[in-house]
C-alpha cells in the first residue's frame, strides 16, 4: 500500500500517508497504543474501509477499484480474523466452519464435513461443534475465529488483534496455534496487536502506528534496538504515545 | 473582542451553524440512502436469488407476524364500526350506509395501513435490530469477506419476503376485519349477514380491494427497505442499536402515512 490517508466525515486523519510493502509468505505485525487506528488499517489494507486517498495493491490489483465482482473473487484469496470474532449468531460452530466452504467451494455434503472436523480438530474444538457461539468462552469463539479464517486455505489472512480480551496463557496458546496452521497453508499474514510479547512471538516483520503514521521497524531484534524515542517508548510502555 | 461582542456574534451566528450543520447531516443520509436503494436495487434485478434465505424470511415475516396482525387487527374493524354507527345514527339518524363505508375503509386504508404500521413494529424494527448488531459485531464484515455481498444474503431475501408477505396478510386481516364487522353488525346494528353483505357489495368494488393490496406491496417493499438501511448505518454500542431502532421505526412509520396519501391521491384517480 501506499500513501494510505483515512478519515472518517471529513473530519482530521485518523491515518495520513502509510506505507507498507508485505512479502509473500511474511508474517507482519503491526503493534500501537489503543485508538491508534490499528483496526482502521487492517481493514482498509483488507479491502473493508475505503481510503480517502492513496491505494492497496493486493496480487497487483488495487483492491478499492475492482467492480464487485472482482472484489468478491479477491476476498476468496482472504481471510480475517475479527477482534470480536464475528461469529454468526444464530449458526452453530460447526455451521459457523461450513457456511465459508457452502458459499464458496464446489466441495460435497461429505468432503465440507471432513474438511469442517479437521480444522475443528486442529484448533482443538471437536466436542464444541454443535454449539452455538454465545455457549462457548472468548478463547475458544477465538479459536473458531481462527478456524474460520483458515478453512477456504487463503493465500493471505489478517489477524485484528487475536488475543484481545484474552488471559495470558490462551493468548500463547492462540498465537501457537496460529503460527502452527500459519506454516502448514504457507499463508502471507498481516496482524496487529498491542501486546509486543505476542508481537515477538509470531513476526517476522513489525511496524509501530503512532500519530497517524506507521513506522516499520524490521524484525524482532531491530525493532527493539530501534533508534525512533516512540518505539522505545512503546516498548518499554513508558509515556502513553496517542 | 470583549466578551459581550463575542457572545453577540455567536448568539447570530448559532441558528445558521445548526441549521448548515443539520442541512449536511441530512443530505450525507440522503445520498448514503439514495446509494444503498440503488445498489439494493441493482441486486435485486441480478441473480443468484438467495431462494433458501427468502424462505426462512417468509416464515419468520409472514408465517410469525400474521397471528398477532389479525388479533390486533379485529379489535380495530370493530372500534371502527361501532365508531361509524354512533355518529351515522347521531348525524343522519340511520346505520344503513355502515356496512358500506366500514368495508371501504377497510379495503382502502385499515387493512393496509395498520398491517404495515404493525409489520413496522414486529419486522421492521426486529430486521433493524438484528442487522445492526451484526454491524456492530463485525458479522457484515466477515460475510463480505467470505465472498458473499451482504445486500443479497440479508437485505434481498427480507425485501421480497415483506413485500409478499404483506400482500398475503393484507388479504387475511381484510378477510378477519370484515368478518368481526359483520359480527358486531349483526349483533348491534340490527343487520342480518346477508343484509350486511348486500350493504357491503352496493359500495364496494374489486377496485378498492386490489388497489388496498398495491398499498399493501409498497407498504411492504418500505418497511425493510428503511430498517435493513438504519441497521447497516447502526453506531457501536447497546446505545447506537437503541438509536437506529428508533430511527428506523419512527422512519418507517412517517413514510407509511406519506406513502399513504401519495398512494391515495393518485388511485382517486383511477375510481
Amino acid at each position: 500500500m501506499s500513501q494510505l490517508t483515512v478519515s472518517f466525515d471529513n473530519q482530521k486523519p485518523l491515518l495520513c500517508d502509510v506505507n507498507l510493502k508485505v512479502g509473500k509468505g511474511e508474517t507482519f505485525v503491526i503493534v500501537g497504543p489503543s485508538g491508534a487506528g490499528k483496526s482502521v488499517l487492517i481493514k482498509t489494507i483488507a479491502g473493508l474501509v475505503r481510503p480517502s486517498s492513496g491505494k492497496v495493491l493486493i496480487g497487483g490489483e488495487e483492491i478499492h477499484r475492482l467492480s464487485k465482482s472482482d472484489q468478491e473473487k479477491l476476498f476468496r484469496r482472504m481471510g480475517m480474523v475479527f477482534q470480536k470474532n464475528a461469529l454468526f449468531d444464530s449458526f452453530t460452530v460447526f455451521e459457523n466452519l461450513a457456511f465459508p466452504l457452502r458459499e464458496s467451494s464446489d466441495l460435497s455434503d461429505s468432503e465440507i464435513q471432513d474438511r469442517v472436523n479437521w480444522f475443528l480438530e486442529a484448533v482443538g474444538l471437536p466436542h464444541a461443534a454443535q454449539k452455538f457461539p454465545d455457549e462457548i468462552s472468548g478463547g475458544m469463539q477465538k479459536r473458531v475465529g481462527v478456524a474460520r479464517a483458515l478453512i477456504l486455505k487463503p493465500e493471505i489472512i489478517f489477524y485484528d488483534d487475536p488475543t484481545a480480551g484474552l488471559d495470558p496463557i490462551t493468548s500463547r496458546l492462540i498465537i501457537d496455534l496460529i503460527i502452527r496452521l500459519n506454516k502448514e497453508f504457507k499463508t502471507t499474514v498481516v496482524s496487529i496487536t498491542n501486546d509486543m510479547n505476542r508481537a515477538y512471538q509470531m513476526a517476522d516483520r513489525m511496524g509501530l502506528l503512532t500519530d497517524r503514521e506507521l513506522i516499520v521497524t524490521g524484525g524482532v531484534a531491530e525493532t527493539q534496538k530501534h533508534s525512533d524515542r516512540r518505539v522505545q517508548a512503546f516498548i518499554r510502555g513508558e509515556v502513553r504515545i496517542a | 473582542m470583549i466578551l459581550g461582542e463575542r457572545l453577540q456574534s455567536k448568539a447570530v451566528l448559532w441558528p445558521f451553524e445548526y441549521l448548515g450543520g443539520e442541512l449536511i447531516k441530512v443530505s450525507t443520509t440522503l445520498s448514503r440512502f439514495f446509494d444503498y436503494l440503488s445498489e439494493m436495487l441493482i441486486t435485486l434485478m441480478t441473480p443468484p436469488f438467495r431462494f433458501k434465505e427468502f424462505v426462512t424470511q417468509l416464515y419468520l415475516i409472514g408465517y410469525k407476524s400474521t397471528p398477532v396482525i389479525l388479533f390486533s387487527i379485529s379489535f380495530a374493524a370493530t372500534a371502527t364500526i361501532l365508531e361509524y354507527a354512533f355518529h351515522m345514527k347521531l348525524v343522519i339518524q340511520t346505520a344503513a350506509l355502515v356496512p358500506g363505508f366500514a368495508a371501504l375503509l377497510v379495503f382502502r386504508e385499515l387493512g393496509p395501513v395498520i398491517t404495515a404500521f404493525l409489520l413496522t413494529s414486529k419486522v421492521g424494527a426486529g430486521m433493524n435490530a438484528e442487522l445492526g448488531t451484526m454491524q456492530i459485531t463485525e458479522q457484515v464484515d466477515a460475510l463480505k469477506l467470505l465472498s458473499v455481498d451482504p445486500m443479497r444474503y440479508l437485505v434481498v431475501p427480507r425485501f421480497v419476503a415483506t413485500i409478499l408477505s404483506s400482500v398475503v396478510i393484507v388479504i387475511f386481516a381484510d378477510a378477519t376485519c370484515l368478518f368481526f364487522e359483520m359480527v358486531m353488525s349483526v349483533r348491534h346494528l340490527d343487520y342480518s349477514w346477508e343484509g350486511f353483505l348486500t350493504a357491503m357489495n352496493q359500495f364496494t368494488q374489486f377496485k378498492d380491494f386490489y388497489l388496498g393490496l398495491v398499498k399493501a406491496a409498497v407498504f411492504g417493499a418500505v418497511i425493510p427497505t428503511i430498517a435493513c438501511f438504519y441497521g447497516f448505518n447502526t453506531q457501536p454500542g447497546a446505545e447506537g442499536v437503541g438509536r437506529s431502532t428508533t430511527q428506523s421505526v419512527v422512519s418507517n412509520a412517517v413514510s407509511i402515512i406519506i406513502m399513504d396519501f401519495i398512494l391515495t391521491y393518485l388511485f382517486s384517480y383511477l375510481y
